[in-house]
């Protein structure tokens, strides 16, 4: 693989690495605020719907205490408790539209006596109305709520009735929930997705919405959220309004659904003396929004900004491979002969240097080949014999000298041991003295015969140093001035 | 989305493009080799398709996440940069020879080709069944690449691409290694180069049409850009106006035939392509075809006239849409 490639996915990888560190560590330091904030916001929220509704209970109870209170009222339940009389019933009917008169909010107003039966009533028709009423402790009462099939459900209260110190019977008072929906209907602040939602023990033991919900899917007023029994799946999360209705009050993020199955981030409230609960709630979705954008830009801003790395590694790549091409372009003109071949070592770089290096290197190959030519042409156009022997017998290299002095050619020369070319009678004292040269010792002046190819022979007058470790003999000889002989030398050498 | 991020997304997105075909160009060609296949058959396909890569990663990408008219834009705009720039920006530089044997019959082809697709956009969608009838063309475009490279085995690569022979991996994990690598990349490219083109149109409040023919398909056509002007420059781009007619050939053929079978639903053409932009199309491809018919190679004369067609087209474009 080229460089370039090596640069990019190492750039590419260390990019890449540090930028998803970086990234995580923002991410990390931007969702946990960001995380606090919105529970904080979430949990405000839960508080301020809370004291709005306590608000409105504070309400109700003091209209109800009010008209309980009303002297009249109590005297003509007592003068019809006394006689039974239809004009002290109608009196107190006639008290009772007038109260309800005053006030919007209530829906209907029904007395009941002593034994808690029905005295007189106001208003829309309560359910049970006849049933009886029993109102506990001194003072205003929840009593439920009413959802009748035709009209709107209604807050029930009670509320003793007391003359003299002596209970003489109750009222009972249905209120219309608008200002409850008031409260769950505002949506401010709640984003996209939240809702606020109050919600009651059903006759299942489950939890039962009391306002319409702002998704679809839920059960709306009187409607049943889905409950945390059996009605819920395994793989469903925990209903806040349950959890509310346990009393378990506090921040709820992981494993906590709404009616619709969807994941909520819950803030649960139970207000005991109702029973009521209170969810306050987001969808997990809607909450985890900012935080996926948020990873997702970083994402893209890392990815993006790896791409200098790779436009860094393609450049890098090109910057160090060329003058290395360069350069093996260069080695590959001076294997081919090209020895004044020069690579480009303008660079002050590493690649600089060795391109220098080579470039010396040239230098000193085309000064050393140059001497060699020269002492080539020593070698080539002396009239001496020069020759390189070994001591295993052969001549390794010949000077022209030799063809033209003794008519052999140089493959002869070097093909056949040098001791067939020696006169057998000096043969013995030619091994003697390659003997001494094996020990090191140089030749100064020995003389022998050497044969030509007609037969005839000539007299050479050696010099020879031995090169020690090699065995390699270097030599030079001169022909005795004479014309070539027929072999016969009393003289010897 | 800032525009800054937008810019740097398109740049980011057109840097992994290119990385993404190069590595997988050279992971496919180091495995064919590895495999035996015929370099012929390397040309036609890996370094083919290897090369239309980005467009179509991009065009395919752009029609599934809902922007069709940056899928169409994107063809049509880089056919029509292909001639009207990168051909003439080069020939600027140094003439470039188009009378190599077999280029005046590409332009024919692309000529041919671009009407076809005109045709097709005219009933103003284009359908799996157009799909299917571009990749019949595309068929035949191989088949006649096949029959005019028979013989010669590394033409098949040299008219498509100048081939990138060099750094070719051969150990096994080195060429995983750059497959996978170039397929992560270019979904990642196209994916951040859209992104970035939506993010700028949306910034300057220009149509998504007119960003996908001018920036995503420039940002597209690049690498041929710079490997033209490169070549022109080095006097080497003997290869290159084959080159840009097979790249224009392959974008109608192969990535809208492509893009349109594999698009949930039929992709909408809209209007102003019919109008403007596919007549503009088919014009630079009639005007390449008559300059390769009867030249031997592209002048600067016609580069000037040819790059000044351009910016009058972008000029349009942007002044239409503003």
């Amino acid at each position: 693989m080229d460089l370039r490639t090596k640069l990019v996915f190492t750039l590419v990888a260390v990019s890449l690495a540090s930028m998803l560190a970086l990234g995580a560590l923002a991410y990390g330091a931007a969702a946990e605020p960001l995380t606090r904030r919105t529970l904080r916001h979430l949990s405000s929220l839960a508080e301020a719907k809370e004291r709005e509704l306590e608000g409105v209970f504070a309400g109700w109870r003091d209209r109800v205490s009010l008209i309980s209170s009303r002297t009249q009222l109590r005297r003509s339940l007592r003068a019809f408790g006394a006689s039974g009389a239809p004009e002290d019933r109608e009196q107190i009917r006639a008290i009772l539209e007038d109260a309800r008169a005053a006030t919007e909010t209530v829906l209907a107003l029904s007395v009941y006596d002593a034994r808690g039966e029905l005295v007189a009533a106001d208003g829309v028709a309560q359910p049970d109305a006849d049933g009886g009423l029993s109102v506990p402790g001194d003072s205003v009462a929840y009593l439920g709520i009413s959802a009748p099939d035709a009209g709107p459900a209604a807050v029930e209260l009670g509320a003793p009735l007391i003359l003299d110190g002596e209970r003489i019977g109750a009222l009972r008072a249905s209120l219309a929930t608008d200002a409850l929906l008031d409260i769950t209907g505002n949506y401010t602040g709640l984003g996209e997705t939240g809702e606020a939602m109050i919600v009651l023990r059903g006759p299942d033991g489950g939890a039962r919405i009391l306002n319409p919900v702002r998704h679809e899917g839920g059960g709306g007023m009187g409607g049943t959220a889905r409950g945390n029994g059996g009605a819920r799946g395994a793989d469903e999360g925990l209903d806040p309004g349950a959890l509310a209705l346990r009393g378990e009050e506090g921040l709820f993020t992981e494993a906590v659904t709404d009616y619709r199955g969807e994941p909520v981030w819950a803030s649960t409230r139970l207000l005991p003396e109702l029973d009521w609960g209170l969810v306050v709630k987001f969808d997990a979705t809607e909450e985890l929004e900012p935080l996926r954008e948020f990873r997702a830009r970083l994402l893209r801003v890392g990815f993006s900004l790896s791409a200098f790395a790779i436009l860094a590694g393609i450049l890098l790549g090109l910057h160090f491979s060329r003058p290395i091409h360069e350069l093996v372009a260069v080695a590959h003109r001076v294997r081919g002969g090209d020895l004044g071949a020069r690579a480009d070592d303008r660079r002050e770089d590493e690649l600089g240097v060795l391109a220098g290096a080579f470039n010396e290197m040239g230098v000193e190959l085309e000064r050393r080949l140059s001497l060699l030519q020269e002492y080539q042409r020593f070698f080539d156009q002396s009239r001496d014999l020069m020759c390189i022997a070994a001591t295993d017998g052969y001549f390794k290299k010949v000077n022209p000298a030799f063809e033209r002095s003794l008519g052999w050619t140089e493959a002869e020369l070097l093909n056949r041991p040098f001791l067939d070319f020696v006169h057998p009678d000096d043969v013995p004292r030619t091994i003697a003295e390659t003997e001494k040269l094996k020990r090191g010792i140089p030749t100064i002046s020995f003389e022998n015969r050497y044969r030509l190819p007609d037969g005839g022979y000539r007299k050479l007058l050696w010099t020879c140093h031995p090169e020690p470790g090699t065995g390699r003999l270097y030599a030079s000889a001169r022909v005795a001035a004479g014309a070539p002989t027929d072999g016969e030398d009393p003289d010897g050498c | 989305m800032p525009t800054w991020l937008a810019v740097l997304q398109l740049f980011g997105g057109v840097v992994y493009l290119v990385m993404g075909a190069d590595f997988l160009v050279r992971g496919a060609i180091a495995l064919s080799r590895k495999v035996g296949v015929p370099a012929m058959v390397v040309g036609l396909t890996v370094v083919a398709f290897g090369t239309s890569a980005p467009e179509l990663v991009v065009s395919l990408r752009a029609a599934l996440t809902g922007y069709p008219e940056l899928a169409i834009g994107n063809v049509v705009g880089s056919n029509v940069a292909n001639v009207l720039l990168v051909v003439a920006l080069p020939a600027l530089v140094y003439p470039m020879a188009c009378d190599q044997r077999g280029v005046a019959n590409d332009a024919l082809f692309a000529l041919a080709t671009s009407v076809l697709f005109f045709a097709l956009c005219w009933s103003g969608t284009l359908g799996r069944a157009d799909g299917l009838i571009l990749l019949l063309g595309l068929a035949l475009f191989l088949g006649y690449l096949a029959r005019a490279t028979r013989g010669d085995a590394t033409k098949g690569a040299g008219r498509l691409e100048v081939p990138r022979i060099l750094g070719l991996p051969s150990r096994p994990y080195m060429i995983a290694l750059l497959i996978v690598f170039g397929v992560l990349a270019l979904p990642l490219g196209a994916q951040l180069l859209l992104d970035g083109a939506v993010g700028v149109a949306d910034t300057f409040g220009v149509p998504n049409a007119v960003i996908g023919l001018t920036l995503v398909a420039v940002g597209t056509s690049l690498p041929e850009l710079a490997t033209t002007l490169v070549a022109a420059l080095r006097r080497e781009a003997d290869v290159a106006v084959g080159n840009i007619l097979g790249s224009n050939i392959l974008n109608v053929l192969a990535i809208m035939g492509v893009t349109a079978l594999a698009s949930p639903a039929p992709l909408p053409v809209p209007p102003r392509f019919l109008a403007t932009d596919l007549p503009v199309m088919v014009a630079a491809a009639l005007a390449l075809a008559l300059v390769v018919m009867t030249r031997p190679a592209v002048g600067r004369g016609v580069g000037v006239l040819f790059t000044l067609a351009y910016i009058a087209y972008v000029f349009v474009l942007f002044r239409g849409s503003g």
